[in-house]
């Protein structure tokens, strides 16, 4: 299904059983990653939190893809967001860090918000 | 008085096999299961769209704008009542929806009827339009008794356009390789496809600006399942820039019997497509893009991608990079990629290192070196090297076109060709050997395949890469300039033949 333009999409990082998750990392391999898989509950937890939120949800591995729009991640996550002109189009960037909300917290680590990259031509 | 003749009626439409096998040919009185249209919200000009008695030029376009809020609304009505929103611009949304939903949103019935029209290659042939009972202007909804009145000033149903592009490339007077057979002939993948080894039934996905259904795929019965959109992306028929159409063509040489599937990205959102790619499980993903990170630490994005990447290497794709063209290409350099760099061969078979391919030790993963192995690539100052269709006047057939080479192509900018390949076009190659690779022999591992690939590449002893990342000459035996050197299919199939247990394919010599 096609995405609104003007919306918004993030990667959000969901916690293992013990609480740790690919944000505390500085190096993710096939070595460590089934390490930092995030637990079926927390991932079930946060995927209907999310969706209760509106956002729209795909349950992608292993962290999950949402999309809203910039009013949705504003509120939700308390974001206030800068529009970047790129040669390929324009783009937002979060000018705060995610504040993730209280009922969240226990499932989710952290909201990661994409960058552009350039295709190697 | 002539005699008055009778109109005559349409002509059947005859279905015929396709070239390789039997298709099956929709029918053209029966509606396509989602219709595409572009909703025009009431114009601040209070003049409709559809019933302005004036030319729509630059000079009138701004008296068909639409507020903002008014947008907003329509948008919100129109996803109420079950459309796509496939776009918007200040003027018309575009939607799609099945017809039961136009026909229940503005009580009206559609239909079709079919035209004769000129198609691709000026072929005339019947082409089917959607048209609605109502409407002052044909294939126009009249929206004035429907609830979309405060809105909307009417809906256009999209009537079908065809491209110009030619199945076959333009000539141009300057040494460079065509798709497929000299990509082909260059990684040794000729002998492959002669004893039945073409990818088949290895599913692979491609990470990229989309893919435009060109002539050249459909002469040569090239098969893709429907574009798959990744987060922010609409458009999965279009590829506005022509890399992901062009840069497919590559992986379609060396095996033209994958089952391929292209992931739209956008720009700015590659984690998720590359997420969505990994969820389909495919065999080999094939990723033509990057960043520059010429040291640490990784941002959340990086390790977001990271953990993506390494997840569907667990889970048994082989995942292939560009190296980059310049640049330190993150993640190029992740060591659970196949690292692609770039040798150029000429027109003598004579090769060398490409010095518009990167090659770098990396400083943020110790001891990995970059590239792991290479595709044909070209040389400065543009790459122009691989003529690639792409979708008539996108972005790069009408940037890389006009001109002369080597700063250009000598193409047309609106012809559906462009000569381009960087690092770009080495990471499908290779990815077209992986599939061989895994056709051969399905159990391989990741791994397994990266070792086959290293392990029976031509070694390149000539040339340097981009001085960007160091200009590291080729030397004999693995270098950073090249890696292990140049893929080549044909030995590494052998090579995943003589693995220990009994493979699936023999090769007849």
């Amino acid at each position: 299904m096609a995405d609104e333009p003007n919306t918004i999409s993030a990667q959000v990082v969901v916690k293992t059983d013990s609480g740790s998750s690919i944000a505390g990392e500085t190096e993710i391999t096939s070595k460590n990653i089934q390490h930092l898989f995030p637990s079926e509950t927390n991932l079930t937890h946060a995927f209907t939190q999310l969706k209760e939120h509106g956002f729209s949800v795909r349950r992608t591995l292993p962290t999950l893809t949402i999309t809203g729009t910039k009013t949705l991640f504003e509120k939700t996550f308390r974001l206030s967001f800068e529009k970047k002109a790129h040669k390929s189009g324009s783009y937002y960037v979060p000018t705060t860090q995610a504040s993730i909300p209280s009922e969240m917290k226990d499932s989710v680590a952290a909201v990661v918000f994409p960058e552009p990259v350039e295709f190697f031509e | 008085m002539a005699k008055a003749r009778r109109k005559q009626p349409a002509a059947p439409v005859k279905k015929r096999a396709s070239a390789s096998q039997k298709v099956a040919v929709p029918d053209d009185n029966i509606l396509p299961p989602e219709v595409f249209a572009h909703a025009s919200v009431r114009s601040v000009g209070g003049v409709s769209l559809f019933e302005s008695s004036r030319q729509i030029t630059k000079e009138t376009v701004f008296d068909f704008y639409s507020p903002e809020s008014l947008v907003v609304r329509a948008v919100e009505k129109l996803k109420a009542a079950g459309f796509r929103i496939m776009g918007v611009n200040g003027i018309t949304v575009s939607i799609a929806a099945p017809a039961a939903t136009y026909e229940a949103a503005f009580q009206t019935k559609l239909g079709i009827k079919n035209k004769y029209t000129i198609k691709e290659m000026g072929k005339r042939e019947l082409a089917q339009f959607i048209l609605p009972e109502d409407g002052n202007v044909p294939g126009t909804i009249d929206v004035r008794k429907t609830s979309f009145r405060d809105v909307l000033e009417g809906v256009s149903i999209n009537e079908p356009v065809y491209f110009m592009g030619s199945a076959f490339p333009p000539a141009v007077d300057y040494w460079h390789l065509a798709v497929p057979g000299d990509v082909s002939a260059g990684l040794n993948a000729d002998w492959c496809h002669r004893n039945g080894i073409s990818g088949r039934n290895v599913r692979v996905c491609m990470v990229d600006s989309g893919w435009y259904r060109h002539p050249y795929f459909t002469r040569r019965g090239y098969r893709s399942r429907p574009v798959v959109l990744g987060p922010a992306t609409a458009n999965p028929l279009a590829d506005e820039s022509g890399h992901g159409t062009g840069e497919s063509a590559n992986l379609f040489a060396v095996a033209p019997d994958v089952d391929f599937t292209m992931v739209k990205m956008h720009f700015a959102d590659a984690s998720g497509a590359f997420n969505t790619a990994a969820a389909l499980r495919p065999g080999v993903i094939s990723c033509s893009w990057g960043k520059d990170k010429p040291q640490g630490p990784l941002s959340g994005d990086d390790l977001v991608l990271s953990a993506a990447i390494a997840n569907a290497v667990v889970n048994g794709t082989t995942v292939v990079f560009s190296a980059g063209n310049g640049g330190w290409g993150f993640p190029g350099q992740h060591p659970d990629v196949i690292s692609a760099g770039g040798v150029y061969m000429d027109e003598n078979f004579s090769l060398q290192a490409s010095d518009y391919a990167s090659g770098f030790a990396s400083n943020i993963y110790n001891g990995r070196n970059v590239p792991d192995v290479c595709g044909l690539v070209g040389l400065q100052p543009t790459a122009a090297y691989i003529m690639l269709p792409v979708q008539p006047g996108d972005e790069i057939d009408q940037r890389r076109g006009g001109g002369s080479f080597p700063n250009n192509d000598e193409t047309q900018q609106n012809d559906g060709w462009a000569v381009f390949s960087g690092t770009s076009a080495a990471a499908p190659q290779i990815a077209g050997v992986c599939a061989i690779l895994k056709q051969v022999r399905p159990s391989l591992t990741p791994v397994q395949v990266k070792d086959l690939l290293k392990a029976t590449a031509i070694d390149i002893t000539k040339g340097a890469s981009h001085t960007n990342t160091g200009g590291h000459p080729a030397k004999a035996g693995p270098d950073l300039a090249t890696g292990n050197g140049l893929v080549d299919a044909w030995r590494a199939a052998n090579a995943a033949l003589r693995l220990v247990s009994p493979p699936v394919q023999t090769f007849w010599y």
